[in-house]
């Protein structure tokens, strides 16, 4: 029974309890227990918001019995939010010591939208300190395992937002990405992640990373739940002065299955830069699928890439130090209770509550903007992030979408260290060019290697070309039913 | 070699972090391996490129300067309550 329900796709579930084949309550109901079976497994959740959601689903059966929710097509939805999202009320932490307590006294602009929607929150899931990471083992509340196989990390820095979706512990999540953390881990879980335009999603109440970098984006296990979930959070917010004006918000026009001469461009360097065998493999399957679904598939050069892990490290890093100096121990988050004057305070607080990879990159990007260093790190890596947006414009003249795959490899062990950080550079390519230039971009799964784990491609199109990738994304989907993790089925 | 005993010092006095001097010495490792690969950008020519730094035009959000009264006195203290409990 826990299966059936859970197991659903959310608009189908949606449409069930609009058609009274099932109450929100019954489905919370089931979901909880799931949520609380798997979870000594798994870890994915921070905070679950069991008395919240239980008054939010009441309100959202009201509101769908009196005809109030007939034009939303998830109401009734559980979805889990990364727990880098300010929620009212409910803690939100970054997976921080920082802000073990810290309790928002405001939602999210997506977050009010999600209510809106009559979508019901059911937790806050597990991340990467401060989105720092491609793991989620450097969470201050643990490390969230791979349902796929729990040996295995989720990916990160979005690991417990994809994981909640594959375990069946949510039906949609909420992560963000700067440099790939909603698509990676949506890779390494074997469900889909989108990554929207930079200012399609408000991100007003985000907690910052690198905020010309940072994006919302819906995971889900199929194109149109996240589609779906993307038309509820996607729209002008006045409180996000990076948030776009745009006439349409509307995306599932897009969900059609034929891609009959759309143009595919597969940058080569992708396949140079020591793809896993297995990765290789499925990736060829891939290229060949769309070409049999009648896509014209071209290999070309875009060199720059290669450049585009340096100048994330670089830009996401400095915006990191200046947007973490909020937390001195004073205003919010975690202080020290004794302390000698303020100068103790500030660093007595901050060591204390950050972690080991999140001083790192604060001292990174303070290192970058040093006086002397300005020009040879910081600078460069701007001017090279106008390179990277001028290649993409350039390749978007001759393509309607890019082809890649999501990573090099599938999801490594629990314990495994990436001490070279020229193995971070081959992960980093494929993901943090996307966000330099501000584009969208999907993950989807397309197999598994052959220890069972799953692999993903990635779909990337011009600033504002949600719907070619959605299309691509969509099409490729129907040629290969969704595979859950087998300790499911 | 691009941080050392004395710029780290430096550095982490303006970011407002202590560290032992074990950490300091492991960290000091690491983010010269980093920087060292950093430094593979500095093959690309970008004289004549000029930075960019937000790929979208930005505007500034101004609102009117209107007075509003928020009693949120009542829910800042529920917020302690469960503060609280977390410590409890």
């Amino acid at each position: 029974m826990i299966n059936d329900i859970t197991s659903m796709e959310a608009l189908r579930l949606a449409r069930k309890i609009k058609d009274k084949e099932l109450s929100v309550i019954e489905v919370l109901r089931t979901q909880l227990n799931a949520v609380y079976e798997r979870e000594p497994l798994y870890n994915s959740y921070i905070t679950i918001m069991e008395d919240e959601a239980y008054r939010q689903a009441k309100f959202v059966q009201q509101r769908i019995d009196t005809g109030g929710l007939a034009d939303s097509p998830l109401a009734g939805v559980l979805v889990a939010i990364k727990d880098n999202i300010c929620t009212k009320s409910v803690r939100t932490t970054c997976a921080s010591k920082m802000l073990e307590e810290f309790i928002p006294s405001y939602d999210a602009t997506v977050i009010e939208r999600l209510k809106e929607a009559g979508v019901i929150l059911i937790g806050k899931v597990n991340l990467d300190e401060f989105a720092m990471g491609g793991t989620t083992t450097s969470s201050y509340f643990g490390a969230t395992k791979n349902p796929w196989n729990v040996k295995h990390v989720p990916g990160g820095s979005s690991g417990g937002s994809a994981s909640v979706v594959a375990a069946e512990e949510a039906y949609i999540s909420l992560g963000s990405d700067t440099g790939g953390s909603i698509r990676q881990p949506a890779s390494f879980c074997g469900v889909v992640g989108i990554k929207p335009t930079y200012g399609t999603v408000s991100r007003y109440g985000l907690i910052p990373f690198a905020p010309s970098l940072d994006q919302i984006g819906p995971i889900g296990r199929c194109v149109s739940d996240c589609v779906a979930m993307l038309e509820v959070i996607s729209g002008h917010d006045p409180k996000d002065s990076t948030s776009i004006r745009k006439k349409n918000y509307s995306y599932r026009e897009a969900l059609v299955d034929d891609i009959k001469g759309m143009r595919i461009g597969i940058p080569k360097l992708y396949l140079d830069e020591g793809l896993d065998d297995d990765v290789h493999k499925k990736f060829t399957e891939v290229v060949k699928t769309y070409k049999g679904l009648g896509a014209d598939v071209e290999f070309f050069d875009m060199n720059v890439l290669r450049y585009s892990p340096q100048a994330y490290f670089v830009i996401s890093c400095a915006e990191a130090t200046s947007s973490l100096s909020r937390f001195d121990g004073l205003k919010y988050g975690y202080g020290i209770e004794e302390y000698e004057g303020i100068q103790e305070l500030y660093i007595k607080s901050r060591s204390e509550a950050f972690g080991d990879e999140v001083k790192r990159r604060i001292m990174l990007g303070a290192f970058t903007q040093s006086p002397g260093k300005y020009e040879d790190y910081y600078n460069k890596a701007r001017k090279i992030r106008r390179l990277i947006y001028q290649a993409y414009e350039e390749a978007f003249e001759k393509y309607d979408v890019l082809l890649s795959p999501e990573q090099i490899k599938t999801a490594p062990p629990l314990n495994y260290k990436v001490n070279d950080p020229k193995e971070k550079h081959q992960s980093e390519m494929l993901n943090a060019s996307v966000n330099l230039a501000g584009l969208p971009a999907v993950c989807l799964p397309c197999g598994q290697d052959r220890n069972g784990l799953p692999i993903g491609i990635q779909l990337i199109a011009k600033q504002f070309g949600e719907k070619n990738i959605i299309r691509a994304a969509y099409a490729f989907e129907q040629t290969r039913p969704y595979e859950r993790p087998s300790i499911l089925t | 070699m691009h941080i050392n005993k004395d710029n780290f010092t430096y550095i982490a006095n303006a970011v407002k972090l202590s560290f032992t001097d074990k950490d300091e010495k492991q960290i000091t490792k690491e983010l010269n391996k980093m920087l060292e690969y950093i430094d593979t950008m500095k093959e690309l020519d970008t004289s004549n490129v000029k930075p960019l730094t937000h790929v979208l035009p930005q505007t500034n959000v101004f609102r009117e300067d209107e007075v509003i009264c928020y009693d949120t006195s009542g829910q800042l203290n529920s917020e302690i309550d469960k503060i609280k409990v977390l410590r409890d």
